[in-house]
């Protein structure tokens, strides 16, 4: 029995260390900027009206841990699916994708937290309860759950509108609940799907200029998807530039512009160089 | 407070809850009027004043039947509701039933069920089983059909949201797919619940040993009219006492939901 005793304590003895020797490796691995996102040779066939499409086509991209990568392309490129299946929520037909070093099998929110359009509130639930319904979904006690979710509402300059329903705030506001809600279960990775793209131009610069400041704090992994370039080339590090579909990889495009960014930057010229670029990219594929 | 935002109707015009008791109290009026100043038989129409003058009566004889057929209508309503919501929610959630099961439902619905009454009572028997079933199957109908539809009806997007927080099978069924279909459930709550009580009262008049639809059939074969109408009276009442308790709960489930008037009420 004390035998059994003295190789469980070794065993765990062994766990600790190995958990320890993980830890260190992982961070040797960001000090290096380890790709948080690696996705391999992805390829994509759906069931389309008139036969099998292709949406993807050997797609392979490597995110480094606290990047801001935007994803553009003509639409229909298939952008959005490459973020669902980023998210878990679609299964690629050939590739990989792993995130921080572990393959995406399915919805992994701890991981992995996704901002939809505005449209994706719960329009029975107020703000707060909205915000923190993914720890809803955990089993986080409410207290907890609504002490976090009151205080990302405040990060987003909400404070104040957490009883809200959805139909009581205005557009923008309604995404800034979209937004807390994605930094909820404070996930290393964030997915954003087109998030301002039912905004208006004043209100989009705005929320991108917050997203910006929020993400300086936490530098997070962010991959954007969004159809506008003048908003890829403000708030990304790399725009990775998608062809018609079938959706290659045309181009990964780095925008060394110096942070942190102001709308000034917008009149710079070499904001119109990148900017331009992407456009030619997307104009002239087919 | 809301009253001053809208636009101000000529005065002459009387509100719409007022013009609504005055045209239910004229109804009443001419029905009083009618048989008292011998414009229709008494024996065909009993003014209303002698109708619940036969009802304080005989109050015994309706509290009876009006509690056996109340317990009817529940056991009823159970079948119809329970039944029903659940059917509704698998059938709807369910691509393959859905396409199968949907369509045959719906006609199903369209047939007159009073039809194969008859056969109940061969079956149950004239007590309150036939009743119970008959009435429950007569509510049960709507009940699916409003809840599939609802069901089917839920935005996408939000069971994608809910799906990439990694909700399960049941919380997303109580978390977004009941929530989002719970507007279009009720309003088939509403039918099945006027259905039920509909079937439980014409089965008692058909065939039974008690409740209000057989004190009514009974009155009737006994030309003791006024009896007669405070039988419809209590049906009426039982009807839309069912109605109001769904409307609240109706109201009380779309909270949520943006309010015609006074929209920065929160």
């Amino acid at each position: 029995m004390t035998e059994t005793r003295t190789t469980m304590e070794a065993l765990r003895m062994d766990g600790a260390q190995l958990m320890a020797a993980g830890q260190d490796l992982a961070h040797r691995h960001s000090n290096a900027a380890a790709a948080e996102i690696e996705v391999k040779a992805l390829t994509h066939r759906y069931a389309g009206a008139e036969g099998p499409v292709l949406a993807l086509q050997d797609v392979s991209l490597s995110v480094p841990s606290g990047h801001f990568v935007g994803l553009v392309g003509p639409s229909g490129c298939g952008k959005s699916s490459l973020l669902m299946m980023l998210a878990g929520l679609v299964t690629p037909s050939e590739g990989s994708i792993s995130i921080m070093g572990r393959p995406v099998l399915g919805p992994a929110p701890e991981r992995v937290g996704v901002v939809f359009q505005e449209a994706s509130l719960l329009p029975w639930r107020t703000a707060l309860d909205n915000v923190a319904f993914p720890l809803k979904l955990r089993g986080v006690p409410r207290a907890e759950r609504e002490a976090r979710a009151a205080e990302l509402l405040a990060l987003v300059g909400l404070a104040g509108f957490e009883r809200r329903y959805p139909h009581e705030l205005s557009g923008g506001m309604k995404q800034r609940v979209a937004i807390a809600r994605g930094f909820c279960q404070d996930p290393p990775v964030l997915l954003m799907d087109e998030p301002f793209a039912a905004l208006d131009e004043q209100t989009r610069m705005t929320l991108g200029d917050e997203l910006l400041r929020i993400w300086d704090r936490q530098r997070k992994t962010v991959v954007f998807v969004t159809h506008s370039l003048t908003e890829a080339v403000y708030l990304c590090d790399e725009v990775v530039v998608l062809s018609a579909r079938p959706g290659r990889v045309l181009e990964r495009i780095a925008i060394d512009l110096p942070r942190p960014r102001t709308w000034e930057v917008m009149a710079s010229a070499a904001f119109g160089e990148l900017r331009e670029r992407i456009w030619r990219l997307i104009r002239t594929t087919p | 407070m809301s009253a001053t935002a809208r636009p101000a109707l000529p005065r002459l015009l009387p509100g719409p809850v007022t013009l609504r008791w005055l045209v239910l109290g004229l109804v009443v009026l001419a029905w009083e009027a009618a048989p008292r100043l011998g414009w229709v038989p008494p024996v065909i129409l009993a003014p209303p004043s002698a109708a619940l003058l036969a009802g304080i009566a005989d109050f015994g004889t309706f509290a009876r039947a009006l509690a056996f057929t109340l317990g009817e209508i529940a056991v009823a309503l159970l079948i119809a509701y329970g039944l029903g919501g659940v059917v509704g929610l698998v059938v709807g959630a369910t691509p393959l039933l859905r396409a199968a099961l949907l369509p045959l439902l719906s006609s199903v619905y369209a047939v007159p069920f009073i039809v194969i009454y008859p056969v109940l009572t061969a079956w149950l028997g004239i007590g309150p089983a036939s009743k119970v079933w008959f009435a429950g199957f007569y509510g049960f109908f709507p009940v699916v059909l409003a809840t599939a539809a609802g069901v089917q009806l839920v935005d996408q997007r939000l069971v994608l949201m809910a799906r990439a927080n990694g909700a399960s099978r049941t919380q997303m069924a109580i978390e977004v797919i009941i929530p989002a279909a719970l507007p279009a459930v009720v309003s088939g709550l509403r039918i099945g619940g006027a259905l039920t009580t509909i079937g439980v009262v014409v089965a008692e008049m058909l065939a039974a040993t008690d409740g209000i639809g057989f004190l009514i059939t009974q009155n009737r074969t006994m030309f003791r009219t006024p009896e007669v109408y405070f039988g419809i009276l209590l049906v009426l009442a039982l009807a839309g006492t069912l109605d109001t308790i769904i409307g609240r709960i109706e109201r009380r489930a779309s909270r949520w939901r943006p309010q015609p008037e006074g929209i920065g009420h929160g």
